[in-house]
């Protein structure tokens, strides 16, 4: 039964896809294979920029902004779809949204009786934003298409940014020279090919290269550099700055480098080859501390809101600064101030935490085993995404409970 | 701060893009379906009532008609009741009626049975008398007066009679 010829078929393409996937991916690159291993994406806490703006002011557009408009935009349309012709009986995606409806109605009456309603607005908001943007950083290309940006757009880039940005302003040169400085062991991705601007096939995190192998310097020729200039001598009259300038612009590996992770020399065959920084065009929404921080801070002034206006300025206020009834009530009513900036904080962390592991997840599998390592990981990113949109609703809806619950009311038992 | 990414031009974008998302939403999403959950709830109370109502009146009709039955099924039992009261009383009357017909008819049979008889008795007796007198004429050959003879057959007749 077993021996039918179409389950050995199929038995067998699952049984070569693993092979290629593990051959392919960084177990099979110890081997001297490894021929699917894409380059291991730097994994940056911080959101890339993918467009620069300098004028009328200085913003950088991050690709998690990008991800946070498209998120939007999706929730509306759904919603416009859902609400545009609404019918009595129900069907389609108006029967989803008010399943949700229904489910939030239900959990509010539960938590805090019908007055809870009212933070419901605020609270599916939340559910439904956090929802998307956690399922849409899950998608194939999020974090994976990009551009690549060059080693002098890098340098120039970083030079507006950071503490060398202060020296930006009086002086373009020194705050290159700055960047050059400090992030001389920056690693940029090698490419095989000459044309970088297609996604490149590269070998990992071993394919990279420091800022100064690129430029040609060590860091102690940009502090003389920097002296000469300090001391009067024009940019263009100093030699090694203008080489170093050329091999920047360059992008090119210009000399051997030991690598960090094992004290080995860089093979001479990467000499010449062309490096860049990989910048995904999209990156997960709650994925970036910036997004997890804005939205716990808009649950919290909902929160606070709420509080203010169901229990005027007095009783909520009360509750924070608290002289009248002895030194107790008054730490009391510190802690309890600092309990709102813990709730905060911790509901940014838990999110973007969540959602940033789940992402370096499935990065680290489509580079240990390419095209089925990601699979399984896929569905618990799925689960999680639903569970953390919950877990930061839910919690809204009850911090909004106990807020708008008359703090006298816990003294009197 | 900064290795986190935390920054404040980016932070007002996510929060003033969620801001919008949120104003956004609670015009085209909430306000309709919370109208919608909000009046098929209302709809279902009214038919649920209305159900109630329909329910209720047919228990009513359902108990009226039950009523009514029982009220005919007393009058039928009562007009079979009388029914046979007024046969049980006919017959009675029939019965009485017929047996003093029948008394009747029997103390006139006797009546005139005894007439008869009498008519009978007293002929009888003319025949007898004359009958008498002839043999007793015959056997004494005018001895007495035929007057005389036939008070004296009278008077034994009388006493034999009454005897």
């Amino acid at each position: 039964m077993f021996l039918k010829p179409k389950i050995i078929l199929i038995l067998l393409a699952l049984l070569s896809v693993f092979v290629i996937s593990t051959l392919g991916g960084a177990l099979g690159d110890s081997f001297g294979f490894g021929f699917l291993g894409g380059p291991m994406p730097f994994i940056s806490i911080a959101a890339e920029t993918v467009v620069h703006i300098s004028t009328p002011f200085s913003y950088d557009l991050k690709n998690s902004t990008i991800m946070l408009w498209i998120a939007m935009l999706v929730i509306i349309i759904l919603s416009w779809l859902a609400t545009r012709n609404m019918k009595e009986i129900p069907s389609g995606l108006q029967n989803v949204f008010e399943l949700i409806f229904q489910f939030w109605i239900d959990t509010a009456d539960e938590a805090g009786g019908k007055s809870a309603r009212r933070f419901l607005p605020v609270v599916i908001t939340i559910f439904l934003g956090v929802l998307i943007f956690n399922w849409l950083g899950i998608l194939p290309g999020v974090g994976s298409i990009g551009k690549v940006e060059t080693v002098e757009e890098w340098v120039h880039h970083h030079s507006h940014s950071g503490h060398c940005g202060d020296d930006y302003k009086s002086d373009q040169i020194l705050a290159e020279l700055c960047v050059l400085e400090e992030d001389y062991n920056h690693g940029f991705v090698v490419f095989d090919t000459n044309v970088i601007n297609i996604m490149p096939i590269g070998r990992g995190e071993t394919t990279r290269a420091p800022l100064s192998a690129i430029g040609g310097y060590v860091p102690e020729d940009i502090s003389n550099i920097k002296k000469k200039i300090k001391s009067g001598t024009s940019p263009s009259d100093i030699p090694e700055l203008v080489q170093i300038q050329k091999n920047i612009h360059d992008g090119k590996v210009v000399n051997l480098y030991t690598k960090e992770s094992d004290g080995t020399i860089s093979p001479e065959s990467y000499l010449g080859k062309s490096t860049g920084e990989l910048i995904p065009y999209f990156r997960g929404a709650s994925t970036d501390v910036n997004t997890t921080l804005a939205i716990a801070i808009f649950s919290m002034l909902a929160i606070q809101f709420w509080g203010f206006s169901s229990l005027g300025f007095k009783g909520y206020g009360g509750k924070f600064i608290n002289f009248s009834h002895g030194p107790i009530n008054a730490f009391v009513g510190i802690l309890e101030l600092f309990g709102e900036f813990a709730k905060t904080i911790s509901f940014t962390f838990r999110l973007f935490g969540n959602m940033f592991a789940g992402e370096i997840v499935l990065i680290s599998m489509g580079f240990l085993l390419p095209l089925i390592g990601m699979m399984p990981f896929m569905g618990l990113e799925i689960f999680v995404g639903m569970i953390q949109a919950l877990i930061f609703s839910m919690l809204t809806l009850v911090f909004g409970v106990m807020a708008v619950t008359s703090h006298s009311e816990h003294d009197d038992h | 701060m900064e290795a986190l990414g935390i920054n404040l031009s980016v932070l007002l974008t996510q929060l003033i893009s969620f801001t919008v998302l949120f104003l956004i939403l609670r015009k085209l999403l909430f306000g309709p379906i919370s109208s919608m959950l909000q009046t098929r709830s209302e709809k279902i109370k009214e038919s649920l009532e209305a159900a109630e109502k329909v329910k209720n009146e047919a228990d009513e009709s359902a108990e009226k008609l039950e009523k009514e039955i029982n009220i005919a099924r007393q009058e039928g039992q009562k007009l079979v009741q009388d029914a046979r009261d007024a046969a049980e009383n006919f017959r009675q009357q029939e019965m009485e009626k017929a047996e003093q017909e029948s008394q009747e008819i029997i103390s006139k049979a006797n009546k005139a049975i005894e007439k008869e008889r009498d008519l009978a008795i007293q002929s009888v007796r003319k025949e007898f008398s004359s009958l008498v007198i002839s043999a007793a004429t015959k056997v004494v050959d005018k001895s007495i007066d035929e007057k005389d003879h036939k008070d004296l057959i009278d008077k034994t007749l009388k006493e034999e009679i009454n005897k």
